[in-house]
């Protein structure tokens, strides 16, 4: 089970849910003003503090030492979107506590001491707040966090103070997109205070058609509240792109089914595919798949390519360094290989910890986890599984 | 301990508040936390009630102005009267100047030092000016305590055991103890069963 593989409730839409909740602890300047000593003391404090507490923290979570992994490897994790950009770059004191299946995590080190974050598949906000209040709730029974009752969660920018919470979900809008209705529907809903980034470039331009939208605002405004108008508001949106799909799909059938036949004529036999050419066929595919011109095919097989066609990742999986031409190479391989598979054997699992060593990285501290373990040992499914 | 609330019940849970830059710790039955309408961790037996913030403040949602919200760095000024001079916390020593240059508090302390310019920042920023959501959980005593004064309370339990010649009862306690004390580099994985 793998929150980014399966398809989950409205997932023709709504790709994945996510819930994420910035603390801080009490006795520390925040990490914009902490000295390279309180950084580390700070990591140190909450990775011992979690590990060596009762329960299953050993069992079913890893601790990643992101300090000791190379920037590319960090950026793999950031394009399976389980760090931040701004953790994968340079920095210190940066670890990341993730669960064994990938979709509840820790990160230490961001703009906030702790940052949070759980992710479900399709829409599932409810879920994946449940998941993220229970790891808080946890943390707050084991380290002093910040904490006021007129301003609430005390966070390093007052874009996060009181809930802490960034509820958003990655949406799939090609009928909108298509319909160039994208930038009034994107300015509409900043109106109702809801912020919408493109998930790769820009606004109106995203390539793959993909959109994280989340709530703006965290002070003044419940948790429930907040997560309720934020679905209120996407159940309209999900209307809104189905409408325009099956629009668009009536007007012209025939160049719908070219579109997405191209897509995957591409997909099933290019030598050569960059990225951003992946992300816009994969758009076509799923378009497709949720017209019902794909039988035969799986979201779950679409979800899966596309959590591993980043640049890093596909490096990461052929485990040496590559230029753009071997990457784009080795990415046609990867797609072709997976889309030929029986959707029924595309590799779903995304226990990191089935087939760790005994006794090698769980509550590990940091110091202790040498940095070719890392390579292989880290919660990155692909690697691995591509592989075989 | 005795709940601070009624004087005679076991106290099972400790309620760590903020306000103003004063931190108050308060250690209550579990029927006192009921009463007063705290929330508790699940299967703490206490039904879900009231959270703080939703029994002090509103519940009413702020206005909030058309646009999109950037953290370009920087809050925008907000006229503020000539010749006050610039509040600084005293415990990280950011200046309230600097904060609006650079859009980050410097730690907890600043939302103290700074209270009386807040209003107007998250007016702008946020729409709202009070928190309306969760606060802190009431936490189970013994968890709350930090590691190394836990260590101290379960040694001193130990040796009270260990001389009541309650041997089953010192054994567990060890064994806690144990896990506390791991020393660093070593993995767990290593233990002795």
């Amino acid at each position: 089970m793998s929150w980014y593989i399966d398809a989950g409730p409205e997932s023709d839409v709504i790709v994945s849910s996510r819930a994420r909740l910035a603390r801080n602890l009490r006795d520390y300047p925040f990490p914009n003003r902490l000295d390279s000593r309180q950084a580390q003391e700070v990591a140190r404090r909450v990775t011992d503090t979690f590990f060596n507490d009762e329960g299953d923290a050993r069992q079913d979570y890893l601790l990643v030492d992101l300090d000791a992994m190379t920037v590319e490897d960090r950026q793999a994790l950031a394009e399976k979107r389980l760090i931040s950009d701004d953790l994968a770059r340079e920095g210190t004191n940066r670890r990341l506590i993730i669960r064994r299946d990938e979709a509840v995590s820790v990160m230490i080190g961001e703009e906030d001491h702790l940052r949070i974050q759980s992710m479900t598949a399709g829409f599932a906000l409810d879920d994946a707040f449940r998941a993220a209040t229970d790891m808080d709730r946890r943390l707050q029974g084991i380290l002093p966090i910040a904490c006021d009752e007129r301003f609430g969660f005390l966070t390093a920018c007052p874009t996060n103070t009181g809930t802490g919470l960034r509820a958003s979900v990655m949406a799939h809008l090609p009928g909108l997109a298509d319909g160039n209705r994208i930038r009034e529907t994107v300015s509409g809903m900043g109106k109702m205070g809801f912020a919408v980034r493109g998930l790769y470039g820009e606004h109106s331009k995203s390539k793959g058609n993909l959109f994280q939208i989340s709530n703006q605002l965290t002070l003044g405004i419940s948790e429930d509240d907040l997560i309720a108008d934020l679905q209120g508001m996407l159940r309209q949106l999900m209307e809104q792109e189905r409408e325009a799909r099956q629009g668009t799909f009536r007007r012209d059938p025939a160049r719908v089914r070219d579109k997405v036949a191209r897509a995957l004529g591409a997909m099933r036999y290019a030598y050569l595919l960059p990225a951003e050419e992946a992300l816009a066929h994969l758009s076509d595919l799923r378009l497709g798949l949720s017209l019902g011109l794909l039988p035969g095919y799986r979201l779950e097989t679409l979800n899966r390519i596309m959590a591993a066609i980043g640049p890093a990742s596909v490096q990461k999986a052929a485990g040496h360094v590559m230029n753009a031409d071997e990457r784009d190479q080795a990415r046609a391989e990867m797609v072709r290989r997976l889309l030929r598979m029986p959707p029924d054997q595309v590799p779903r699992s995304a226990d990191a910890g089935a087939d760790q060593p005994d006794g090698a990285r769980t509550g590990d501290k940091p110091e202790d986890t040498p940095l070719k373990d890392q390579e292989s040992d880290t919660p990155d499914v692909d690697g691995r599984q591509i592989d075989t | 301990m005795i709940c601070e609330h009624c004087g005679e019940r076991e106290a099972t849970l400790q309620l760590t508040r903020t306000s103003q830059g004063k931190t108050t710790v308060q250690r209550l039955c579990a029927d006192c936390a009921g009463e007063l309408g705290i929330a508790a961790p699940a299967g703490s037996g206490i039904p879900f009630g009231a959270w703080f913030g939703q029994s002090l403040f509103g519940g009413s949602k702020p206005d909030i102005g058309s646009g999109t919200l950037h953290n370009a760095g920087g809050i925008p000024s907000f006229g503020v009267p000539g010749g006050r001079h610039d509040t600084v916390c005293p415990k990280c020593g950011l200046s309230f100047e600097a904060f609006r240059k650079s859009g980050l508090f410097g730690c907890a302390e600043c939302y103290t030092a700074f209270a009386d310019r807040l209003d107007a920042v998250f007016r702008r920023i946020q729409g709202g000016t009070r928190h309306v959501g969760r606060t802190l959980e009431a936490v189970p005593v013994h968890r709350a305590e930090a590691p190394a004064e836990r260590l101290a309370t379960l040694r001193a339990e130990l040796k009270r055991a260990v001389s009541e010649e309650a041997y089953e009862r010192a054994a567990k306690l060890r064994d806690e103890i144990k896990r506390l004390e791991l020393p660093a580099g070593s993995a767990p994985g290593k233990e002795q069963p």
